[in-house]
């Protein structure tokens, strides 16, 4: 089973004959318990270990910014004041029984949000867990090109996440989850202690199961796709996992160099960053940008590749200009690495890089802009089944319309003088990763989790978490947008505490809104129990699902059980004869839907 | 429920939210000279993104209204059409470019102006130092030596006239932010940066016009500089020019702290600032609640 047996190279439209050398072996041991669902090397299983880890570390990151909400709405007595002194995040009550959080217990807290949310949740969830359940399905290969180093990718990520929460115990890392020196090779925690070099430690280690994983997608999808599966039959969910491995490999090796100089600077003396020996600050903005700068479209790609599939199915017509589609994300993918410097416009660099980096930057709004039209246009004269996944899928076009628009104000660098490092900022962050990402997940796991656990969702509790979260979700993160403009900064405790009537005056009229945006977040919180109830009672007690319950093209849908066997395919690899989106095709006859296997006539 | 009346209770929930924080959608009052270009650019960057929003999202919804299944409904099979996709990426790609040539100008008034020009307009000279979690700022005394200091997080400006600043940091990164003059600039040690700006209202103007004579134009950090962060804040008092000089004049007979002696020492000091931090976080822990 640690081998896949070979198939034929991309172009071959003949099928070439099936090697299933595997087979034999495998009817003459069963795999220990421990082989099939813990060590395994099963890429389907793999993924839903991606799965299941990455909800779990949803639900910590998401009762971080709880934590963070409940400063900004009540500084001076804390909602749940109790319950965060238990949690050692708000001191004992003062005189009046009030109960306050420092600043330390703050920075804290949005630090750990931003990197369990990117580095635990989104990343391992789009690529990790999608990017390994849905390849070798979709091309039609047996597994991963190199199973073993996929099984060691998923393990990798728990010596990371372990070093990360062993930081929480020396107070976590402080600086931000973009860990600036030299606040972060001085400080650490609220004392002096390792907090910071787990975090970098941490950090690091889950860099490397990227890396792993990129390896893997590249090579699986150049030389393990099935006979017919040309490049232009790849659905846009494996288009989009292929480019956005290429951006993992480029960009996250920088990511490590720059977390390992700045581990050197913390414990060996080293002085890469530090003025004093002749380093330089900004150096490490150049560094740690240049990786998180592609490492925001590696977590908004996977999910437009996903909304595509997605789209296409419920609107039972094929994509709108696939190929356009494709050269768009190759855009965003290459412009993302000449773009890094908007997040530096106000560092203190060069300002003359100020002006070619908002250049680069205003373009990379181009291709995004051609993939909303598109999403549009397949919408356009469809026939919509308004299913969950759909719903969602709906969403994150709308939200990302949001996000993406509001990043034309980023890249102006003189209107960036304003908002850079306010809210407004914040609000775009969120719109783009919750309101896109996210969103897409939601879809994205309501679409393939029949395929994954056999099981139907239900439909009833997926539309009420989708509304619930959606409305929510807008309460939440629009208001940013305003507060920004106020010039609420971001990373304050809170802007004022009108019990001790203390903080920033100027912000005093917007105070209300971090009411409303606390009131929206703990609605948002709420609301996800309903998706993890659906989700958890439908594993166990779910409706039976068909191989294909959406009736759709894809070679995951059309040609694999579900779940699929190991190996996928059973006694023969699938051909493929079509495109990857042929719904409401004159040529079908009764059916609305030519799957990608089905010969043509007269072939 | 059925489809519409989802859509519309979202929108109807989404419209009041939004629509009761708009009243508060504007930017601080801007009393800089180079700030009208910044906001010029700000409404009409709005007005773009917003035609866009609005076209986009109303497709979108008309989408999912007109074209929901019904019995017998066929979807249209196409797979593009090459006219529109170019048009829509020519447009787009059109609008943006024009954009970002635009912006240019803005962008070289705030950030690379004429410094010569600048040095010969009599513009007022102050040294910024920000240490966690003050700003520290000094002024050239009557003989044109850096001596004068003001209290602590008050920045003093004269109305009309240009300011030179001359920023370092001494121990993490800062940022100097003044919202109502359109400036924001981060601090590095081991750097001088030059940043200019002017004020064109008075302390005393602003608090007649808001009938509130507690009024003061405010500083905040925008870097994330450690625990106090947020307390890193300063009022700025801007005064016409002869009761600036006087005030300086007033100043100078007090002493600078004892800050003001890492200024010239931009390397080392970080050096001795981080001594000094690990000092001091030994004590910390006993601030508001936080352990």
């Amino acid at each position: 089973m640690t081998e896949t047996e070979h198939q034929a190279d991309a172009g071959h439209e003949a099928p070439a004959p099936d090697a299933h050398g595997h087979d034999d072996h495998h009817d003459h041991h069963e795999l220990s318990f421990i082989r099939k669902y813990i060590f395994s090397t099963d890429h389907k299983v793999i993924g839903i270990q991606f799965l299941f880890t990455g909800l779990a570390m949803f639900i910590l990151g998401g009762l971080l910014a709880i934590g963070v909400r409940l400063n900004l709405a009540s500084p001076g007595d804390l909602w749940f004041g109790p319950i965060l002194h238990f949690l050692g995040l708000a001191g004992a009550p003062d005189a009046a029984g009030h109960y306050m959080m420092g600043g330390d217990k703050y920075n804290m807290l949005f630090t750990m949000h931003a990197s369990v949310m990117i580095f635990l949740v989104i990343i391992p969830l789009l690529t990790g867990a999608f990017g390994n359940y849905l390849i070798p399905l979709q091309i039609g290969a047996r597994d991963m090109a190199f199973p073993v180093l996929n099984m060691i990718a998923y393990w990798t990520m728990w010596p990371g996440i372990i070093l990360l929460c062993l930081s929480f115990i020396w107070g976590g890392s402080v600086s931000g989850w973009t860990a600036y020196p030299p606040l972060s090779t001085t400080l650490s925690g609220a004392s002096e202690g390792p907090g910071q070099t787990l975090w970098l430690m941490g950090v690091f280690t889950i860099g490397s199961s990227s890396i792993m994983g990129a390896v893997n997608y590249l090579t699986t999808i150049v030389k393990l796709r099935a006979p017919g599966m040309t490049f232009f039959r790849m659905p846009l969910s494996t288009w989009a996992l292929f480019i956005t491995s290429i951006l993992v490999l480029l960009g996250t090796p920088v990511l490590a160099s720059a977390l390992f100089m700045l581990t050197l600077d913390r414990t060996l003396g080293s002085t890469f960053f530090g003025v004093a020996g002749g380093g330089q600050p900004l150096l490490w903005q150049h560094l740690f940008w240049f990786y998180s700068h592609p490492a925001v479209y590696i977590m908004i790609l996977p999910g437009m590749g996903f909304v595509s599939d997605i789209i296409s199915t419920f609107s039972r017509k094929p994509i709108f200009g696939y190929k356009p589609m494709i050269y768009s994300i190759s855009g965003i993918a290459f412009l993302g690495f000449v773009v890094w410097g908007h997040h530096m416009f106000q560092s203190g660099m060069n300002p003359a890089l100020g002006m070619t980096f908002m250049i680069s930057t205003t373009m990379i709004a181009l291709p995004s802009a051609i993939k909303v039209f598109n999403w549009l246009s397949t919408m356009w004269h469809g026939n919509l089944h308004l299913t969950t996944a759909m719903w969602n899928a709906i969403a994150f076009v709308s939200m990302f319309i949001i996000g993406g628009l509001s990043g034309i104000y980023m890249a102006s660098t003189p209107v960036d003088i304003q908002i850079h490092d306010t809210y407004f900022i914040v609000g775009h962050i969120h719109y783009v990763l919750f309101g896109g990402s996210m969103f897409a997940l939601f879809a994205a796991i309501h679409y393939w989790f029949p395929k994954m656990f056999g099981k139907m969702m239900s439909e009833r509790l997926g539309k009420i978490h989708f509304w619930i979260t959606v409305v929510a979700f807008n309460v939440t993160f629009f208001p940013m947008h305003i507060i920004g403009m106020a010039a609420h900064p971001r990373r304050i405790a809170f802007a004022w505490d009108s019990v001790n009537n203390q903080g920033y005056a100027f912000l005093k009229h917007v105070q209300y809104l971090n009411v409303v945006m606390t009131v929206g977040a703990l609605a948002l919180g709420v609301a996800q129990l309903v998706f993890f109830y659906n989700f958890f009672h439908s594993v166990f007690k779910g409706e039976k699902a068909t191989a294909n319950p959406w009736n759709a093209a894809t070679l995951e849908w059309c040609a694999a059980e579900s779940p699929p066997p190991h190996l996928n395919w059973g006694p023969t690899v699938p051909v493929v004869y079509n495109g990857p989106y042929e719904y409401s095709s004159p040529l079908a006859g009764d059916k609305d839907w030519i799957p990608q296997t089905q010969r043509p006539e007269g072939a | 429920m059925t489809i519409t009346r989802r859509v519309l209770t979202t929108a109807a929930v989404l419209g009041i939210v939004l629509l009761s924080g708009c009243s508060d959608a504007h930017l601080p009052l801007d009393i800089s000279t180079h700030g009208k270009e910044i906001d010029d650019l700000f409404w009409l960057i709005t007005w773009i993104v917003g035609i866009a929003f609005i076209a986009t999202e109303a497709i979108l919804i008309y989408c999912i209204f007109k074209f929901r299944t019904r019995a017998g409904a066929k979807a249209q099979h196409t797979h593009g059409h090459h006219g529109l996709e170019m048009t829509w990426t020519i447009a787009t790609a059109v609008i943006l470019i024009v954009l970002a040539f635009y912006q240019l100008g803005a962008w070289r008034t705030a950030k690379m102006p004429d410094w010569n020009k600048l040095r010969a307009s009599n513009p007022v000279e102050i040294q910024v130092l920000a240490k966690q979690f003050e700003w520290n700022f000094r002024y050239k005394d009557k003989d044109g030596n850096f001596t004068v200091c003001a209290p602590t997080g008050e920045l003093w400006l004269p109305k009309d006239r240009n300011v030179i600043f001359e920023l370092r940091s001494a121990d993490v990164l800062h940022s100097l932010f003044l919202p109502n003059l359109r400036f924001k600039q981060d601090l590095v040690p081991g750097t001088r940066i030059y940043q200019w700006v002017q004020a064109t209202k008075t302390t005393k103007e602003r608090r007649q016009e808001l009938g509130n004579d507690d009024f003061d134009f405010e500083i905040a950090c925008a870097e994330l500089c450690g625990y106090n962060h947020y307390q890193m804040r300063g009022k700025i008092k801007i005064v016409e020019n002869d009761e600036f000089e006087a005030k300086i004049k007033q100043l100078s007979e007090f002493g600078c702290p004892d800050i003001w002696d890492r200024w010239d020492d931009s390397r080392s000091y970080t050096e001795a600032a981080m001594k000094a931090r690990l000092e001091e976080s030994k004590h910390h822990g006993t601030e508001e609640g936080g352990d």
